[in-house]
């Protein structure tokens, strides 16, 4: 897969070329459309300003092709030769193309370079695309880092000063032609941002009378009153021209609107006092030759260009940081990229060291005996360095090595040195027809999601080095309905529809789920075959102020997108305000930055698999925030007859937790199979048997029904329908049957998270 | 060497350390060059000034006799004007445009001869000092029009061209330029008027023609005419900026080669 990039801006290609090319934002959607038809773009998004079109795009076969699919849509589109604009365009790809996404996001590629019109409209442009779901895991991680990067160049770098905007720009010009801008008056044709804009920097400058002239007047009067300035019709704007000495124009007229034999007309009548015309229409207001009369000081948006870049000169050493922040995040970026590949080994390492630390921590102990809090902190410290120290110098290395092309080999030599996966004995004694020599797996492209499977992948891998192991991304129709709780939106979610068709027709092998997503009946031919160990299945609150759960004031905004979850926090909290939260984990961590919500509850595992986890304020223990069922385990469903794949995928399979999901699992069949209510279990194993813990809880968590069984671990399924019984008699029958008369279906029984 | 010729060099190497530091305050945009350019330019100005209260003393006459003292009697003149000028608008960017100048006549006066030229008797009396150094004040102040009339064009280029350069930052705005040519224009042309008036008085007493046909009277009418033309389009028809640039460098041309240009062809004589 690789990053593209190919546009051109002003940077290549003169403004009467981009007008020509230009998309109006609202027409965006069309030439997306086109794109996704006539290429084989996997992802896709195009921003278009009056400065600049550019595609962004993920691309799976031969760039040349990518490009070539790229410049026809743009031509078709627009109707515009190729021959035109050619060699106007720029083609980035991979480092470079990263690099390009962040300068024109951080303002460094604009025209006027710091402005900060430019965020906004490649944000709008990604929220497009988006919505019309051409964008897929690379380019949302792309954006994500490019609007990181933006905000950190901004606050870390004095590029975004007001001297290096296009209003400011213009103040500047016209203090060259008028001097004092004081007891000038100024006429606005049109509106919009920039025309305010500059407006406001005039105002700020002593410029005394504002006049606005707009096609809808009521438009012209509402803009006035906020500059207590004078509204005037559309019509009168030449009129108004003899007395003002600045005009701003910024209408949407598709042609001039002031021609030359207009403009002498006017200068005559001024008595050739000087008139300083700023057009940021696009197109273009005001005919270009009217800055041939004298006295006329015309400037476009393009003319504007030489001024900032004056002005940019005086920064120069503001830019220079602003690239050299730039150039480190590239680097980050990219390593994050070819580093994903290795993280799940990381992980798993840690998750093994730590499993022998904590294990000879509590032998320890056990035969110390009595020992003072403080003397078993000490020892736990210790235990924590050594395992720390050991491990930092392998860690680090492969992390170094991951971004080379021996990477993967490390990868597998730490798996085998430290047995990170289960020994294969299974492979031997197989026959040749048994082992797997394609696995292709099929996932959801999430972030997340991807981690899971490459941490799949990467163990397949190294059980069977022979086999082909390869993805299958699919489009995430369930990650679209971002403002809907998914316990509203009902059904099983179009991913896992689509996913099993694929695994059904035999275009994939294997998919890769989070457990808790997996509703309680499969589709009929296909089987989970194999359990991961469970990592932390915990919740976690994530608060803006650091605030625990008990310490939030009453009425925080909480956001939380499970019914579970949302139960058990009101029940203690029946004063937090319960908002619907959708999107990945960076998207909802995202929301809380931004201030809408004072907290949000999300699964420990995921934020860890994300390197958040120092963002974790409170781990929820099992007694205050049960967690779903199946929380923090994978599970691999596959064809139930295809033995081969068996056979692989045995080596995930961890025997305890898979005996622990059976009772989970088979609970919730009991209550009602997939269905959308407050519904929690939670087993542990506790010797050669399983503790099992569960709840039912109302919608707004006043009542919960909770009770607890432990049993043989031989036969699962018994104890979780005897818990189920369990509860219902003791009152969740009512419950349940209450939140059956809403409309239910076999859907997942927990958000993705 | 006299002492008036002593402080006159000592004028002339105020005016370059002057045009030295106003040209790098506009490169670099430093007000303590800035202001050591005034202050160089200052103490230049009352070297000269001594220079030819020195000469006054020695000549028992006004230091306007030959070529020399006339042209350094003109930088002296364009330097006072100009000083008014820096001192009234707070602006040393004119200074880079003027002092080049102020050198170049400084400079030219000093390559003439000195001595001091016996004047016939019809060359003397009140009338016609009184006339030269209208005259001679009369072309400082549009020394000052032509400066400024060159930086609107320089000014007027780079904002008409739309990609306007470092040039554009340095130079004073537009309104300012218009502003002090229009001023040293309505300074200079009465002042011209009366030179002229004056001139032909004088001519006609002493002559007995009112208006000669040749040499530098009729230059100088020329040069009234563009003058008066300037003035009348400036405040009736409302031109400004460009055009009136335009007219006001050539009306300094005229002048200067009334001034220089016929006293050469006339071999060095002034009167």
């Amino acid at each position: 897969m690789e990053i593209l990039v190919v546009g051109l801006s002003h940077k290549t290609a003169p403004i009467e070329l981009r007008e020509r090319l230009y998309v109006a934002e609202a027409d965006l959607p069309k030439p997306l459309e086109m794109l996704g038809e006539s290429t084989d773009l996997v992802e896709r998004m195009l921003v278009a300003t009056c400065n600049r079109v550019e595609v962004y795009a993920a691309a799976d076969g031969a760039v040349q092709k990518a490009v070539e699919g790229i410049t026809d849509c743009l031509a078709t589109y627009r109707n515009v030769p190729k021959a035109d604009f050619l060699d106007k365009l720029y083609t980035y790809t991979a480092g470079e193309a990263v690099r390009h996404v962040f300068r024109v996001a951080s303002s460094l590629d604009s025209m006027v370079v710091g402005e900060p019109q430019i965020l906004g409209q490649v944000k709008t442009a990604y929220s497009i695309a988006q919505a019309r779901e051409a964008t897929g895991m690379i380019l949302t991680n792309l954006m994500e880092q490019a609007f990181h990067v933006a905000k950190r160049v901004r606050s870390e770098t004095g590029i975004a000063t007001s001297a290096v905007s296009v209003s400011s720009a213009a103040v500047e010009l016209a203090r060259k032609i008028f001097g004092d801008l004081a007891g000038r008056s100024v006429l606005i044709i049109g509106a919009g941002e920039m025309a305010e804009l500059a407006l406001r920097h005039l105002l700020d400058d002593g410029v005394r009378s504002v006049l606005v002239a707009n096609r809808s007047y009521d438009r012209a009067v509402a803009l006035a009153q906020q500059f207590h300035g004078r509204a005037v019709t559309f019509e009168a704007f030449r009129q108004e021209m003899v007395s003002a000495d600045i005009v701003i124009s910024s209408t949407a007229a598709p042609h001039v609107i002031l021609k030359k034999e207009d403009m002498q007309a006017i200068i005559q009548q001024r008595r050739h006092r000087p008139i300083f015309l700023i057009d940021i229409a696009h197109p273009r207001d005001i005919d270009p030759a009217c800055n041939e009369v004298d006295n006329v000081y015309l400037y476009d948006i393009d003319d504007l260009q030489a001024v900032v870049a004056s002005n940019l000169q005086e920064r120069a050493g503001e830019a220079e940081r602003a690239e050299a922040i730039i150039e480190r995040e590239v680097g980050v970026y990219l390593n994050w990229l070819r580093s994903l590949d290795v993280v799940p080994t990381i992980v798993s390492l840690r998750e093994r060291v730590e499993e022998i630390r904590d294990a000879e921590l509590q032998k320890a102990m056990g035969r110390l005996g009595d020992l003072t809090p403080e003397q078993r902190e000490a020892i736990a410290a210790m235990s924590r360095a050594m395992v720390n120290k050991i491990l930092h110098q392998p860690m680090t290395e492969l992390k170094r090595r991951a971004a080379h092309q021996e990477g993967p080999r490390y990868t597998t030599v730490l798996r085998r040195l430290f047995g990170l996966d289960p020994s294969p004995d299974i492979r031997r004694g197989t026959g040749a027809s048994a082992t797997p020599k394609v696995l292709r797996i099929g996932t959801r492209a999430s972030v997340l999601a991807l981690w899971q499977a490459k941490h799949v992948a990467a163990r397949l891998q190294a059980a069977w080095p022979d086999a082909n192991v390869s993805f299958v991304a699919m489009k995430t129709a369930g990650d679209k309905i971002q403002q809907v709780a998914l316990s509203q939106v009902g059904g099983k979610a179009l991913w896992v529809q689509s996913m099993e068709e694929a695994l059904l027709d035999g275009r994939i092998d294997l998919i890769v789920h989070s457990m808790k997503d997996v509703p309680t009946d499969l589709p009929h031919g296909l089987t989970i075959a194999a359990v991961t160990e469970r990592e932390d299945p915990r919740d976690v609150l994530i608060s803006r102020s650091g605030l625990t759960l008990a310490e939030l004031p009453p009425g925080a905004a909480l956001g939380t997108s499970s019914l579970r979850r949302q139960a058990q926090i009101l029940h203690r909290r029946p004063d937090l305000r319960m908002v619907v939260l959708r999107g990945n984990v960076h998207t909802r961590v995202r929301k809380l930055d931004a201030g809408e919500l004072d907290a949000i509850i999300v699964a420990a595992a995921g934020i860890k698999r994300l390197g958040l986890s120092e963002r974790i304020t409170e781990y929820f223990s099992p007694d205050v925030c049960l967690p779903a069922i199946g929380q923090g385990v994978l599970g691999i469903e596959i064809r139930a007859e295809d033995s081969v794949t068996a056979r692989a995928v045995a080596v995930l399979d961890h025997r305890e937790t898979h005996r622990v999901i059976l009772a989970e699992r088979a609970f919730l069949r009991r209550l009602g199979g997939g269905c959308q209510v407050p519904v929690a279990a939670h087993g542990q194993v506790e010797g050669d048997s399983i503790r099992l813990k569960g709840l039912v809880a109302s919608l707004d968590g006043k009542t919960i029904i909770e009770g607890e069984v432990a049993g043989p671990m031989t036969d699962p399924e018994a104890l979780g329908a005897s818990l189920a019984d369990h509860l219902l008699e003791h009152g969740a029958a009512p419950i349940l049957e209450e939140l059956f008369g809403r409309p239910t279906s076999g859907g997942p029984h927990e958000a993705y998270d | 060497m006299a002492i008036d010729q002593f402080f006159f060099y000592l004028a002339l190497l105020g005016y370059l350390l002057g045009t030295l530091h106003y040209l790098l305050h506009i490169a670099s945009r430093r007000l303590s060059i800035g202001r050591a350019a005034t202050y160089a330019t200052l103490a230049g100005f009352g070297a000269h000034t001594l220079s030819h209260i020195f000469r006054i003393y020695a000549l028992r006459r006004p230091p306007l006799g030959s070529l020399y003292e006339s042209l350094s009697f003109f930088a002296w003149a364009i330097v006072l004007i100009y000083l008014i000028t820096e001192f009234r608008y707070g602006n040393r960017v004119i200074g880079a445009f003027v002092l080049p100048m102020v050198v170049l006549a400084g400079s030219a006066a000093a390559a003439l001869p000195r001595r001091i030229a016996e004047l016939g008797p019809t060359l003397q009396g009140v009338g016609l000092w009184i006339h030269v150094a209208l005259a001679i004040f009369g072309n400082a102040a549009f020394a000052l029009t032509f400066c400024t009339g060159l930086m609107y064009l320089l000014q007027e280029r780079q904002l008409k061209s739309r990609h306007p350069g470092k040039m554009h930052f340095r130079l004073p705005s537009l309104e300012l330029l218009d502003d002090v040519g229009v001023k040293s224009l309505l300074f200079g042309f009465p002042l011209l008027t009366l030179a002229l008036i004056t001139g032909s008085i004088w001519a006609e007493y002493t002559r007995g023609s009112f208006l000669p046909l040749y040499g530098r009277e009729t230059w100088s009418i020329l040069s009234w005419l563009i003058y008066a033309g300037l003035l009348y389009a400036r405040l009736s028809a409302g031109w400004r900026g460009r055009k009136a640039a335009i007219l006001a460098i050539i009306g300094f041309c005229l002048v200067l080669f009334t001034l220089i240009g016929v006293s050469l062809l006339r071999g060095g004589r002034v009167l």
